[in-house]
């Protein structure tokens, strides 16, 4: 599922208490791949290049990866 | 951001990348795929969970069982042990950071660390206060003031290879000795806690 860009969504944490940050995105609980890439131990443009080749050609592996635009970016960053 | 050398800001113009988000399949996914040990040992406890699962489901069983559920998740016994670890891990750096270095000034490793100490200080606090086992944030806090303080005692013993002064050389010593301890307290908790990316994708 990728959003088109001009999408705008509201993020809300779910969880408060420290760690990793989950929010819920239209139904799924998804979390920054900034903050993936931190518990991996790898940078985050590692985590964006794996998505991006082995979501090509006929069976994408990540269906259930989203690209989002959030309407609070600044408080994201 | 997506640039070559530069960065752009709002109202400045330029192109700016949106954040990407992974859901939780998703990041099953990338950890079967990535190469990163984290991500290896993680894919390790999903494909016991799977095989063990596999099988009961062939044989017909209604319940499931996993057979070391504390890999997925810690047990309260786990938790418990973890905790007692962090106390003994704040009383270990409370003893290394009030060890006298410079006898002559009477000035301690906390003093010589100054505000760094007091921040690992309280970040440590929070860590006990805290109920999830794992913190990076205070792990690496703690990692770095083993740091600092083992590059004071290397930078204090050059100093006094010219003067010998055996009173000097004990306290060091005993300051090597406390760096060590707090730095095996924190590999036995690392070593307690699942995997940290088993852990994420539970949440």
């Amino acid at each position: 599922m990728i959003m088109s860009k001009n999408d705008t969504v509201d993020l809300q944490p779910v969880d408060q208490e420290g760690g990793p940050r989950v929010f819920e995105l239209r139904g799924y609980l998804v979390m920054l791949a900034a903050d993936v890439a931190k518990i991996f131990n790898v940078e985050t443009r590692e985590i964006v290049q794996n998505i991006k080749q082995n979501n090509e050609g006929i069976r994408p592996l990540f269906p259930d990866v989203t690209l989002f635009k959030s309407t609070n970016m600044n408080w994201l960053i | 951001m997506r640039s070559l050398g530069v960065m752009s800001k709002p109202g400045c113009g330029g192109t700016r990348a949106l954040p990407w988000v992974v859901t939780r399949k998703g990041a099953i996914h990338l950890a079967t795929i990535m190469k990163a040990p984290n991500a290896m040992d993680a894919t390790d406890v999903f494909v016991d969970v799977f095989d063990e699962v596999l099988d009961q489901v062939f044989q017909g069983k209604k319940m499931i069982q996993v057979s070391n559920p504390s890999r997925i998740a810690p047990d309260e016994e786990q938790l418990n042990h973890a905790r007692k670890l962090r106390s003994k891990i704040a009383t270990a750096i409370e003893d290394l950071l009030n060890t006298v270095v410079n006898t002559d000034q009477n000035t301690t490793v906390k003093d010589e660390l100054g505000n760094l100490a007091q921040e690992a200080v309280d970040y440590i606090k929070e860590w006990l206060r805290s109920k999830k086992v794992g913190n990076e944030k205070i792990e690496a806090e703690t990692y770095l003031l083993l740091e600092k303080a083992r590059d004071m005692y290397e930078r204090r013993q050059s100093e006094l290879a010219s003067a010998a002064l055996d009173r000097e050389r004990k306290v060091l010593e005993n300051l090597e000795k406390k760096i060590d301890i707090v730095e095996r307290l924190l590999k036995m908790h690392n070593q307690l806690q699942p995997n940290a990316v088993v852990n994420m994708v539970g949440q």
